[in-house]
C-alpha cells in the first residue's frame, strides 16, 4: 500500500516538474510547424524579447496540419502550410486576415517576384520559404548521369532507355508524382482534364521504380541505394547541410528542370487564434533581416526575401549553399513555373486512387 | 540430425529478427555520425545529449510523468471496479466483463479518434490533460483483466470470515481482500505502465498544445536533421535498465531457491 502511495507521489511530482516552465511567461504563443522548420535560437530570442512562451506543435504533413486546424484542438496564432493547402484554408475560411499596416518589417517589393507571382491567390499569408520540385541524383555511380539528367529533365524518371542500369526513386505521393508526370507531357500541374490525367497515368504505369518513398528518398540517393529520385529542393539541401557539417564527401547533387512546380510556404494566422497582436508580432520579427537571415541559413532552403538572398550570395560563408544554380529559384534560367492549387476535395481522392492504380504492375 | 538443425535454425532465426533491431539501435546510440547509415567512430556524447536537448528531455519526462501518473490511477480505479464486478450476480457480471474487454479488443486507432471526437465535444482544452485522461482510459481494462482471475481464485468466504472475525467492512477489504489479488493489482499495474509508456496512436491524437511524449517526439522528428541520435541512447537505456533487472531478478530467484533447497 505504502507503495503504491510512493509510486502515486512520485508520478504526481514528475507531472507537475514536466509542467513547470509553462506558465511563468505573461502570454503564450502556439505554432503549427513542420518538424525541424525554424532554427529555435530564433523561438529562444523571441520569447526573451517579448516575455513570452512559445509553444511549437510539430507535424509531418499539410494535411495533418489542416486536421489540426479544422479540428481545434488548440488554438494555434501562426501556422506554415504550403500554397495549395494555403489556398484551401482560406476557402474553407479557416484563416484569418493579415493587418498589414502593423508589420513594420513587411515591403511587399523585398519579395522575389516569383513568389508575389506564384504564391497563392485567396489568402492572406506571409511567404516563408520557397523552391522547386526536382531530381536528385548520386554522382558517383553512373557515368555522366550529370549531362544525361540535364539533357532529358523529366523525361529521366519516365524513359527506362535513357538511363537502363539506373535505379530511379519516386514520391510516394500521389499529387507530386503526378505532377513529375504531367510536366514531362507539358501538361499543366493543376489540370482536371481526364485526358490529361490519362497520359500522366500512363507514363507513370509504364515505369517501374526501385522504390516508392518519403523522406527516405533522400537518404537512399546519398547512400547510392538509388541513382536518382523525385525530391523536392528542400531535401537535397537538408543532406547538404547535414554532409558539410559532418565534413563528408559530397557525392550527390540537385537539378531543377525549367518546367517546374514551384513551391511556397507560407505562415499563416489559423481563426481561432487567441493572440493576434502577438502573432503579427511574431511575423514582424521572422521578416527581420537578420533573423530571416540566421533562420535560411539554419534550414537550408531558398529565402523569398531578395534581401536575405542578396545578402547570402555576398557573403562566401554561404557559398556551398548559393554556389548550386539550382538554390534560388528565382535564379534559375527560363523558370516555367506554376504551383499547386487547390482543386478540390474530389479530385484527391480520383487522383490518389489513380496513382495507387499505376503502382501496381 | 536434420530434425535437430531445423530446431536449431529456428530458434536461432527467431531470436536473431527479435534482437537485431535491438542490437541496432544500440550500436547507433555509440555512432558519432547523425545520420543512422554511416559510422564515423565511437562515441558517448549522445548519452549526455539527452538532457542537453531540451524539446527530447522534455518529451521524455512527459513520457514517464504520464505514465506513472496513469498507472497509479488506473490501478486503483481498476482495482475498485474489479471488486464491484465481482460482487455482481453472474448474469450481470459476465456483462460487465465483456464490456470491459471490448476496449482491449478494439483497435487503437479507433479508440484515439473516437476519444478526440469525444473530447473535443466535451470542449476540452487538448494538451496533458487529455493525454492523461485518455491513457487513463485505455489502461483501466487491462487492469480489470488482470485483477479478475485472482479474485475468482479467492474464496468467496474469506470477507464473511474476516467480517465474523471482528474486522470492519474497510478493514476487511484491505486486510484479507487485498492481500489476496495482491500479484493480480502488480501484474495489471506493469500491464497498464507499458501499455502507457510505448503508446503512440491513441497519444497522437489525444494531445494539443505542443505537448509531445517520446513517441509523437520521434513521429514529427523521423527523418529530420534534427533527429538525433539522443533518441537512440534513451532507448539503449532503458533496454540496459530492463536487462540489469531482469538479472537482478533471475539472480535472486535462484539464491532463493537454492536456500530452499
Amino acid at each position: 500500500m505504502k507503495k503504491i502511495t510512493n509510486l502515486f507521489l512520485i508520478s504526481l511530482f514528475l507531472f507537475i516538474l514536466s509542467s513547470c516552465g509553462v506558465n511563468t511567461a505573461n502570454e503564450s504563443l502556439y505554432i503549427l510547424n513542420w518538424g525541424d522548420y525554424i532554427n529555435y535560437d530564433l523561438i529562444t530570442k523571441f520569447e526573451e524579447e517579448n516575455d513570452v512562451e512559445v509553444i511549437i506543435t510539430e507535424v509531418e504533413s499539410n494535411e495533418a496540419m489542416y486536421e489540426q486546424i479544422k479540428m481545434n484542438r488548440t488554438s494555434f496564432d501562426i501556422a506554415i502550410p504550403s500554397d495549395y493547402m494555403i489556398d484551401q484554408l482560406a476557402q474553407e475560411n479557416l484563416i484569418k486576415e493579415i493587418e498589414f499596416d502593423k508589420l513594420k518589417k513587411y515591403n511587399k517589393n523585398n519579395f522575389s517576384k516569383l513568389a508575389l507571382k506564384h504564391g497563392p491567390k485567396s489568402g492572406d499569408y506571409i511567404p516563408y520559404f520557397n523552391g522547386t520540385l526536382g531530381i536528385m541524383y548520386n554522382t558517383k555511380n553512373i557515368k555522366n548521369i550529370e549531362t544525361t539528367i540535364k539533357k532529358y529533365g523529366w523525361e529521366v524518371l519516365f524513359d527506362k532507355n535513357i538511363l537502363p542500369d539506373a535505379k530511379i526513386g519516386m514520391y510516394n505521393s500521389s499529387r507530386d508524382a503526378f505532377a513529375a508526370s504531367l510536366m514531362k507531357n507539358k501538361i499543366s500541374i493543376n489540370t482536371k482534364d481526364k485526358n490529361d490525367l490519362d497520359v500522366a497515368y500512363k507514363s507513370l504505369k509504364e515505369m517501374s521504380y526501385t522504390s516508392y518513398g518519403d523522406d527516405n528518398l533522400k537518404k537512399n540517393v546519398v547512400t547510392g541505394n538509388l541513382d536518382l529520385a523525385l525530391v523536392y529542393s528542400g531535401d537535397y539541401y537538408e543532406e547538404l547541410i547535414v554532409a558539410t557539417d559532418e565534413e563528408n564527401d559530397i557525392n550527390f547533387s540537385y537539378y531543377a528542370p525549367p518546367t517546374n512546380n514551384y513551391w511556397l510556404d507560407g505562415m499563416v494566422i489559423p481563426k481561432d487564434s487567441k493572440n493576434y497582436e502577438l502573432a503579427h508580432k511574431f511575423i514582424d520579427f521572422m521578416l527581420e533581416k537578420e533573423n530571416a537571415i540566421s533562420n535560411a541559413e539554419y534550414i537550408g532552403y531558398a529565402s523569398p526575401l531578395t534581401n536575405v538572398m542578396d545578402y547570402l550570395r555576398s557573403d562566401s560563408e554561404y557559398d556551398y549553399l548559393t554556389s548550386n544554380p539550382y538554390y534560388d529559384p528565382s535564379m534559375i534560367k527560363g523558370l516555367n513555373a506554376e504551383s499547386f492549387k487547390f482543386l478540390g476535395v474530389d479530385y484527391m481522392i480520383s487522383l490518389e486512387e489513380l496513382f495507387t492504380k499505376s503502382k501496381t504492375k | 540430425m536434420i530434425k535437430k538443425i531445423s530446431k536449431f535454425s529456428t530458434i536461432f532465426i527467431t531470436l536473431a529478427i527479435l534482437y537485431i533491431p535491438i542490437l541496432i539501435i544500440c550500436f547507433l546510440s555509440v555512432n558519432d555520425s547523425l545520420r543512422p547509415y554511416e559510422f564515423n567512430g565511437f562515441t558517448l556524447k549522445w548519452y549526455l545529449q539527452i538532457f542537453k536537448e531540451k524539446t527530447l528531455y522534455q518529451a521524455i519526462l512527459n513520457t514517464w510523468g504520464i505514465a506513472l501518473l496513469a498507472t497509479a490511477i488506473s490501478t486503483v480505479c481498476g482495482t475498485f471496479i474489479a471488486l464491484a464486478i465481482s460482487s455482481l450476480k453472474q448474469k450481470h457480471r459476465q456483462l460487465v466483463i465483456f464490456l470491459n474487454n471490448m476496449p482491449i479488443l478494439n483497435a487503437d486507432i479507433v479508440t484515439g479518434i473516437s476519444l478526440m471526437i469525444v473530447f473535443s465535444f466535451l470542449g476540452l482544452h487538448f494538451g496533458r490533460y487529455t493525454m492523461l485522461l485518455a491513457h487513463i482510459f485505455f489502461c483501466i481494462p487491462f487492469v480489470v483483466l488482470s485483477i479478475m482471475p485472482r479474485l475468482k481464485m479467492m474464496d468467496e468466504n474469506s470477507y464473511d470470515a474476516a467480517r465474523d472475525l471482528g474486522c470492519t467492512h474497510f478493514q476487511a477489504v484491505r486486510k484479507v481482500i487485498l492481500p489476496a489479488i495482491k500479484v493480480g493489482i502488480i501484474s495489471g499495474a506493469l500491464i497498464a505502465f507499458t501499455m502507457s509508456i510505448d503508446d503512440f496512436i491513441i497519444s497522437y491524437y489525444t494531445t494539443g498544445d505542443g505537448f509531445s511524449n517520446f513517441s509523437t517526439w520521434i513521429y514529427s522528428r523521423l527523418n529530420r536533421r534534427t533527429f538525433s541520435p539522443a533518441a537512440y541512447a534513451y532507448n539503449t537505456i532503458i533496454t540496459l535498465g530492463l536487462l540489469i533487472t531482469l538479472i537482478y531478478i533471475n539472480l535472486k530467484g535462484d539464491s532463493k531457491n537454492e536456500k530452499n533447497n
